[in-house]
């Protein structure tokens, strides 16, 4: 699985630096799919628009929100990620190990279970 | 000949509303855009901190594939905003012409009729206009009818038209999927709390980046999503060792001495704030704003931006405390095991399990009294300008938007039993005595200082001694950026009425002084020249049953010049109004006691908000005084209470203001 450098410091910092954005991502997102909800019922007599703005809206209004929840999602995998290279960098400078393979046939599922695309094979 | 008049369709949308909901569905779909953008910057410190050779790809790449589903999805949005827009101009002026058209067919109706029909038909001349107008009408009402259908129709069209920005155009296998079911809301708050522990925790400096730059909304949202940042900054004090010329070496060298207690430190504190350059002084904000956003001299405002994290910061403190307290010890787990025990030994356990109940309960009510009032302050988005935890927790607030324009500024200085846990139940009671805040009228909470927890507490003058120059300092800080000739009003209420007296002791001076219900007239005051405010005007709120005058005969020593005058208020020469009715409709509401002097709506908060505006106040009705021969003395007769009729119903006299004052 080669080498890594992961720095728990710098990561920590970014994804501090995510979650800030990702929490006004999911207000704002949140904000605009309230604003579509409250349009939806004020078209008065118009109902052909009302019923035109639903079709428009419908398969909408959760879009904002579910990119917010995918940052979040993302962020997530990277956090666990993280640890779990982190982790395995620590049993290596305990054990003077192979870790490389330790990893990788230990943790290629863990991998895998999170969202990673191409895992390799232990 | 004979025409019929068509019917109005009726047409009934609510143009501004739908106006205001689509452009706010738009700009915060934007607003989501512009803070998916901050995000990928962010995201890319992982191209640096994240390296590893079979996933790092992945990781730095993926949040680039949300960027063109979100700009579909603000322009589809956009773009139905555009159409709501063109439907509402269209549409507002097709409204009215219905409206005026169906306001005029009655009386058309009416014409026609009489002009054709019956036994009282009208020449010829009169039909033909009749006809006419009736055809005109008619000829409005179609071309209104084909306006409003062509409208319905491009506005339709227009909507189905948009394409894009729908669920579909969502990865359908998104890069860095994680394997459990997304939440509805993501709780980024639990998120970032875990992070110490996976990667250690970070230093106060560490979080700078992340917050520079930032709305104070925004920053309100970090706050929210990184409580263990928070609390770390809220808990960051100066360093011991600071550069020679740094900013935190000049603000340290300016706030020496407890200078922000003095009149003469304050602007001092002020003068070197106003040298450090605007990127300093943000920095210092952000890096401990506990510290200065408690700090009399530092501009309000920029208080309240360094206390959003404050706040924040010290409710994870305290729920962090809550958890580390743990539950209520358990007797059981105190009783040595095992039989044949000594007596002796289940005596020493009972001793110490009573001992740890009573400290536990008295740490745990204190935790409580703090997380409910900082749960409020940080929900309700309060301007918080001081707040500490020191004892039950101590909090100034300000409510409107202090600046040039502000013309009544009012501070409420609560009593006995005010601590953090109150300040929901203050502030209601301050909302009672505003108006809608606004740049014009300011008020402040202002419970900066520890108050008695009980009525048995209040013999002491620790409270008022402590107090009483911190709420003079306040003022000190407030008179910088007050306007001059703004007019101010300081309330004291119970406890607090002394702890104010105390603190016009101190400095504190006030264009009004209203005593409601107070212990006390401030100890070592007896008089408007024993304080730094002797010009005040002056004003007495309290109920005729008031079980405060106890301690306003009792507790001169402490709330007043000395145990042998008292401290009732008389001696301050306040003009005394009338605390009258909970609702001034009702006369069976007479206010008494000491507890409902803000009850909103009520003769006594009516009477405040009048000193505070400056507008009418209603006198008190005095006591008539009846010779008797009766060994008890003359009796005494309250008309308020004896005839309450007369005086509700708006019937209490009322006097103006400008007239009581000096």
């Amino acid at each position: 699985m080669g080498s890594w450098r992961i720095s728990p410091r710098r990561l920590h910092m970014v994804l501090v630096d995510v979650a800030a954005d990702g929490q006004s991502l999911d207000k704002a997102a949140g904000d605009a799919a309230a604003a579509g909800d409250d349009a939806s019922s004020l078209f008065g007599s118009a109902a052909e628009v009302a019923e035109a703005f639903s079709a428009f809206w419908s398969p909408r209004s959760e879009v904002g929100q579910r990119i917010a929840g995918l940052v979040y999602g993302k962020s997530q995998v990277v956090a666990e990620a993280g640890e779990l290279f982190i982790a395995a960098d620590g049993q290596m400078s305990e054990a003077a190990a192979d870790f490389a393979e330790t990893l990788n046939a230990g943790d290629a599922p863990v991998l895998a279970a999170r969202g990673f695309g191409p895992v390799p094979q232990p | 000949m004979t025409i019929r008049l068509g019917i109005v369709p009726e047409l009934d949308v609510p143009w501004d509303q739908l106006s205001d909901a689509a452009k706010e569905m738009s700009q915060r779909a934007a607003a989501a855009g512009s803070y998916l953008v901050d995000a990928q910057t962010a995201w890319t410190g992982l191209k640096d901190a994240y390296r590893q050779p079979d996933t790092e790809l992945e990781v730095h790449a993926a949040l680039a594939e949300l960027d063109d589903p979100m700009l579909e999805w603000t322009a589809a949005l956009a773009a139905a905003r555009d159409a709501l827009a063109a439907f509402v101009a269209a549409g507002r002026p097709l409204q009215a012409e219905a409206e005026e058209l169906a306001a005029a067919r009655q009386a058309l109706a009416a014409h026609l009729a009489a002009a054709l029909d019956g036994d009282e038909a009208q020449g010829d001349n009169q039909a033909e206009r009749a006809l006419r107008r009736a055809e005109a009408f008619n000829g409005r009402l179609a071309s209104l009818r084909a306006d409003w259908q062509a409208l319905i129709s491009e506005t339709s069209a227009a909507l189905k038209g948009i394409s894009g920005g729908t669920l579909d155009s969502l990865p359908a296998t998104p890069l860095l999927a994680a394997s459990a079911a997304l939440p509805a809301t993501p709780p980024w708050a639990s998120f970032t709390s875990g992070l110490n522990e996976l990667f250690g925790p970070l230093t106060p400096e560490s979080y700078l980046a992340s917050l520079t730059g930032l709305t104070d909304q925004e920053l309100r949202e970090w706050a929210a999503a990184n409580p263990e940042g928070a609390a770390l900054l809220a808990a960051n004090q100066l360093p011991a060792w600071r550069m020679p010329g740094s900013a935190e070496a000049v603000m340290a060298q300016a706030m020496d001495n407890d200078a922000a207690l003095t009149e003469a430190g304050i602007s001092t504190i002020r003068d070197a704030w106003k040298g450090l350059a605007p990127g300093d002084q943000e920095r210092l904000l952000l890096l401990y704003p506990a510290v200065f956003g408690a700090l009399n001299g530092v501009p309000f405002a920029k208080r309240i931006r360094a206390n959003t994290i404050t706040a924040a910061g010290y409710r994870e403190t305290v729920a962090t405390r809550q958890e580390q307290l743990g539950a209520e010890p358990d007797l059981n787990s105190y009783l040595p095991a095992g039989q044949h025990q000594h007596r002796a030994d289940y005596q020493r356990a009972y001793l110490q399990y009573t001992e740890d109940l009573e400290t536990w309960q008295t740490e745990h009510n204190r935790l409580a009294t703090l997380r409910t009032g900082l749960d409020f302050a940080v929900e309700h988005q309060m301007q918080v300008v001081t707040l500490s935890l020191a004892g039950d927790g101590r909090i100034v607030t300000m409510d409107g938007a202090l600046g040039p324009g502000t013309r009544t500024i009012a501070t409420l200085v609560p009593g006995t039993g005010a601590d953090l846990g109150q300040l929901e139940a203050y502030t209601h009671r301050l909302d009672a005595l505003n108006g809608e805040p606004s740049t014009g009228t300011v008020s402040f909470y202002w419970q900066g200082t520890d108050l008695p927890d009980e009525i048995s507490d209040n013999i002491t003058t620790s409270f008022n001694e402590d107090g009483g120059p911190l709420l003079a300092a306040f003022d000190h800080a407030l008179d910088l950026e007050a306007q001059p000739d703004a007019r101010t009003t300081y309330i004291g209420y119970s406890a607090g009425g002394s702890l104010l007296g105390t603190g016009e002791r101190e400095g504190l001076d006030s264009t009004n002084i209203v005593y409601v219900a107070p212990a006390g007239t401030g100890h070592n005051v007896g008089s408007p020249e024993d304080t730094a405010n002797p010009d005040a005007n002056r004003y007495w709120l309290q109920t005729r049953d008031d079980p405060i005058t106890a301690a306003q005969v009792l507790g001169g020593g402490y709330h007043g010049p000395s145990f042998w005058r008292g401290g009732s208020p008389t001696a301050m020469n306040p003009v005394r109004l009338e605390t009258g009715f909970l609702r001034p409709e009702d006369p069976e509401s007479l206010m008494g006691g000491h507890t409902d002097y803000f009850r909103r709506d009520s003769t006594s908060a009516t009477n405040i908000q009048g000193v505070i505006e400056g507008t009418e106040v209603s006198a008190y009705v005095e006591d008539q005084i009846h010779q008797t021969f009766s060994p008890y003395g003359p009796l005494i007769v309250s008309p308020l209470e004896q005839n309450p009729e007369d005086y509700a119903y708006g019937n209490l006299e009322t006097v103006t203001v400008e007239s009581l004052e000096k």
